[in-house]
């Protein structure tokens, strides 16, 4: 046995780079489980932390009972008694609001059961622990749970007012009752994701340990043929992978927990004011066993067939010159093109692939499934991004104020010194009916753009002139949402650049004189008020999907939004149908000031209009909001390049000792006379049709999963179509293009240098 | 003319007291048409002087002349041109190409070079090597004595000027073996064909024209006798 042992130790020691490569492997696999974990477990225990600091550490607190009926409690089974405190004044707004338990502050702990005066003069509250929190509050139990039957107890005890009681629901939940849905959402996504990342490391890993038994399949065969039992052959596989583990694992334990304490830092960093307190790193001894425990059931899957494939061995194998593999001697034509591109080295590379299908297709499969997993995360979380974003649209603006006037709009502006900022009127606007069809066609709304931001507006959607004042540019994305509940946006307008759009101004007015207007639309009047109408017509200039500062990025008119200048001709001779709209401002750091200003100096009271401006800080929050897309950016980003990482590192192990197991091959070619660059098409034609091939497979499945995780998301929080992930899959294809070829060259190094006589005296082939 | 001349060739490998003479100042030439066998007991050194006249080694000093040239300054890429058209070398573990068939395996020299193939010539030759049933086989379909005949297809199909036999028949069982250096006669009698056969089996060198006994890195003995094709075609 311990000859075994000690040529496990060699072949690990001989094949140094795939055993480091299997290893880093590994130690990734287990090191981006432990993160996930740890990263729950650090948010739970801050919650804990949080929870313990503002009420307690108790599930359930009995207000204001009589010091004589406390026994009945203390007797009461299922519960544990933590501490207790004197009566709370029941008038106190934080016992009674929202249902939560008093505030720390308010009371103070009494520890000793023995301070309590045990009277009916003297109340107190119980602050308790459940023995059992999964069964307290578990409704098929209601008649037998501790809470229902300490009511009975005291009421038998002659305790008649109705019980008072509070939940400390995080510690409660957190220490196994029944949780909340948000809670069971966090912990279902973190196991699936888990299980997942498993399965995926599993399958990996064991493409590790599959080559490496193709490699050793003559030392398998010499061992049996001297009497190696099927066992004792199992046995080293899984010793070999034991060895690897015991390297990886706790590698990995540590860069896991490395990567828990930086991801808290970041949110930390970031998000910080999101939170009460700041996120704490807490990973428990359990999660740390747990994922030994996954380490060691991925390993022991891994090396399971390989090891049943390396125990059936025949001695044979070893005395004869037989393949490790099967070959099939199927006829194949090379299609023409390779062999004119790429010669016979093409042709012998084409060959192989098609004759020598088992001894790539390890390699193929790593490549799918890195492909598959790397588009199909890729794509989930980029529809997080997206949810994130579409809640939180970041339209540039730091503050705005809506509802002024124009006048106080440039009075601030001036009074700041603002550097960037926009302010808007509109007019008001009647539905009008196009006349050259006949047909309705939805209004498109008017927007009057100050001067300088309209100037950087127009550069931004590619004006070079400097006639601002008859641009109209029409802003058409119309977003909508449709009868499945997606969010989908597309042109909405027919326009084209170069067509007219018809609009009617309309205003309101309440002069007598004013029905003298040919205008004047009666159908419309309100009485007392009296509506004018005009008609105005406008050629569109740009046609984008792109909006000034503020405005948002997804107009909600099917006709589109019309931007024009101050100095356009329809707003210069129509000034009285259209009022300011709101003012958007860039320039940060200046909020606090105008929110001062604004709300304290009395001059601009006379600048108001009639309804009363407001105005809003949003730097404030969207400095939250852009740091938690950076927060989303970084995980994501982080959690795709670990998974490309362990893909890498599975294609890199393949790759490489097919090679390495073709070394004679290379070496007869040469003998017979294949010259170095005809050596070099071949492997360079075998990287292009590994590429292909696997690319051909994963991606599809890759799609697929894609598609899978929308249809799963669907309904949910997602609200917009499926989108095909052109990014991931441009990356996926550069990526393994770049790899296999960069590893195929690695890999060939060393035979581009070998001797070619002592390569083909090694036996083995 | 010889087809081949070596010229105060040897081989060292290690350094100082670990120097070993593989191949030490040996010089002898080679008519085109010979059949030379050469024997030495393992570690003589005949094992590394035909891998340096194959071009699949370089010698540490001296000349190899093959067919003009000497190849002993020959550049990579020029080796293996020399390789694929002057010299074919059949091994004793033959080293065919498992992926290629039999056929592919024997046209694979030629196509290297981008030669034209003659289809009926690559069916005779076939034919004579006994493999016409099983040419679309792989290697790994094959018995040795078979493998080892596609080998020998494999350097002779090429037409080089030298054929290198480096203990052609150490791997495989007396029939076959016979079988295979009765096939290098008929090529060495019918087609002209230089051949040079390394064996440490004093009956397989029997059948050559000449046979060259190595000891230590050096030539001991170099004996020709004719050779009576009659003789063995009865046997065959």
């Amino acid at each position: 046995m311990r000859t075994l042992t000690k040529l496990n130790l060699d072949n690990l020691r001989q094949n140094r780079a795939r055993t480091v490569v299997t290893i880093i492997g590994i130690a990734l696999s287990v090191a981006l489980i432990l993160s996930v974990v740890g990263t729950v477990t650090s948010l739970l225990h801050t919650e804990r932390v949080d929870a313990i600091n503002e009420y307690g550490d108790f599930h359930i607190v009995y207000v204001n009972i009589p010091g004589d009926k406390i026994a009945v409690i203390e007797e009461s089974k299922g519960y544990i008694v933590q501490y207790y405190s004197a009566s709370i004044n029941p008038e106190d707004d934080e016992l009674y609001s929202y249902g939560y338990p008093p505030s720390r502050g308010s009371y103070e702990a009494i520890m000793d059961p023995d301070a309590i005066v045990r009277d009916a003069e003297h109340s107190y509250c119980v602050f308790l622990k459940y023995e059992n929190p999964a069964y307290a509050r578990d409704t098929e139990s209601f008649s037998s749970n501790p809470d229902t039957q300490l009511a009975r107890a005291l009421k038998d005890a002659g305790y008649l007012e109705e019980l008072e009681t509070r939940t400390n629901i995080t510690i409660f939940e957190l220490d196994g009752g029944i949780p909340r849905t948000g809670r069971i959402l966090l912990l279902s996504f973190a196991s699936l994701s888990l299980g997942v990342m498993a399965i995926v490391a599993a399958f990996l890993i064991r493409n590790s340990f599959n080559i490496s038994i193709t490699e050793r399949v003559r030392q398998f065969g010499i061992l049996a043929s001297v009497g190696a039992r099927p066992r004792q052959i199992r046995h080293m596989v899984y010793q070999e992978g034991g060895m690897v583990g015991l390297i990886a694992i706790p590698l990995g334990l540590v860069l896991g927990a490395g990567a828990t304490a930086a991801i808290i830092a970041i949110i930390n960093n970031l998000v910080g004011s999101l939170f009460d307190a700041s996120l704490l790193f807490y990973i428990p001894l359990e999660a740390y066993l747990l994922i030994i425990g996954i380490g060691m059931i991925i390993i022991i899957l891994s090396a399971a067939s390989p090891a049943i494939v390396a125990s059936r061995v025949s001695p044979i194998a070893a005395l004869r010159n037989v393949q490790d593999v099967k070959l099939k001697a199927k006829k194949v034509r090379t299609p023409k093109f390779l062999q004119r591109v790429w010669g016979i080295g093409g042709v012998i590379a084409h060959k192989n692939l098609k004759r020598s299908r088992q001894k790539y297709r390890t390699t193929v499969v790593s490549i799918v499934i890195s492909v598959a997993v790397f588009i199909g995360i890729a794509t989930f979380m980029n529809y997080g991004h997206k949810v994130v974003g579409l809640f939180f649209e970041d339209t540039g603006s730091n503050y705005v104020i809506t509802q002024g006037s124009v006048e106080l709009y440039e009075k601030v502006a001036q009074k700041f010194n603002l550097k960037e900022y926009a302010y808007y009127q509109i007019p008001g606007q009647g539905t009008i009916e196009n006349a050259e069809n006949g047909k309705m066609v939805p209004r498109t709304r008017l927007y009057v753009v100050s001067r300088d931001e309209f100037v950087r507006f127009a550069k931004r959607v590619g004006y070079r002139g400097d006639d601002y004042a008859s641009q109209v540019i029409l802003q058409d994305n119309y977003t909508s949402t449709d009868s499945s509940g997606s969010i989908q946006t597309k042109r909405s307008t027919e326009y084209k650049v170069g067509d007219f759009v018809r609009l009617r101004l309309q205003k309101m007015s309440m002069d007598s004189t004013d029905t003298e207007d040919p205008n004047h639309d009666e159908q419309t009047d309100i009485v007392g008020y009296k509506f004018i109408n005009k008609d105005v017509t406008l050629r569109i200039t740009q046609i984008t999907d792109e909006a000034p500062l503020g405005e948002s990025n997804h107009t909600l008119y099917t006709g589109g939004i019309a931007y024009v200048s101050e100095e356009n001709s329809v707003y210069m001779e129509n000034r009285d149908f259209f009022h300011a709209n709101t003012m958007q401002i860039k320039d940060s750091g200046v909020g606090e000031k105008i929110t001062n200003y604004l709300d304290t100096d009395k001059t601009i009271q006379n600048l108001d209009t009639d309804q009363g401006f407001y105005y809003q800080d949003i730097e404030k929050g969207m400095q939250v909001t852009r740091n938690t897309i950076l927060l989303s950016e970084i995980l994501i980003y982080g959690f795709v390049i670990v998974v490309s990482l362990i893909g890498a590192t599975n294609i890199f192990n393949t790759i490489t000792t097919n090679i390495a197991l073709r070394a004679k091959e290379f070496a007869i070619l040469k003998s017979i006379g294949m010259s170095q660059k005809e050596f070099n098409h071949m492997v360079r034609l075998e990287s292009v049709l590994y590429t292909t091939r696997a690319l051909m497979i994963g991606l599809p499945i890759g799609l697929l999963i894609s598609y899978g995780i929308y249809k799963l998301l669907d309904g949910g929080m997602l609200k917009f179509g499926w989108l095909i992930p052109w990014w991931a899959i441009a990356t996926s294809i550069i990526a393994v293009a770049l790899l296999v070829a960069s590893i195929m060259r690695y890999s060939t190094r060393r035979i581009r240098k070998q001797n070619i006589i002592e390569t083909i005296r090694k036996e083995s082939f | 003319m010889s087809i081949l001349e070596v010229k105060n060739l040897s081989k060292h490998y290690g350094k100082g007291d670990n120097l070993v003479r593989a191949v030490d100042d040996v010089s002898f030439s080679v008519e085109e048409g010979e059949f030379v066998a050469i024997i030495g007991a393992s570690g003589s050194g005949k094992s590394t002087l035909m891998h340096m006249i194959g071009g699949v080694d370089n010698p540490t000093s001296g000349e190899i002349i093959v067919d003009g040239e000497n190849i002993a300054k020959y550049s990579a890429d020029k080796l293996a041109i020399f390789r694929r058209e002057k010299v074919g070398i059949i091994y004793q573990f033959y080293n065919l190409i498992p992926v290629l068939t039999v056929r592919e395996n024997i046209t694979l020299p030629c196509d290297l070079g981008k030669r034209p193939i003659d289809k009926a010539r690559l069916d005779g030759l076939i034919a004579d090597l006994g493999l016409t049933e099983r040419a679309m086989y792989l290697p790994n379909q094959l018995s040795g004595g078979q493998q080892q005949r596609v080998a020998i297809g494999r350097a002779l199909f090429a037409q080089p000027k030298l054929i290198l036999a480096d203990e052609p028949t150490g791997n495989l069982d007396k029939k076959s073996g016979d079988e295979i250096v009765q096939l290098l006669k008929v090529a060495n009698l019918r087609y002209h064909q230089t051949i040079i056969l390394i064996t440490h089996d004093i009956n397989i060198a029997a059948q050559a024209n000449r046979i060259i006994t190595f000891e230590d890195g050096k030539i001991i003995k170099d004996e020709r006798r004719p050779i009576e094709e009659h003789e063995n075609s009865n046997e065959a």
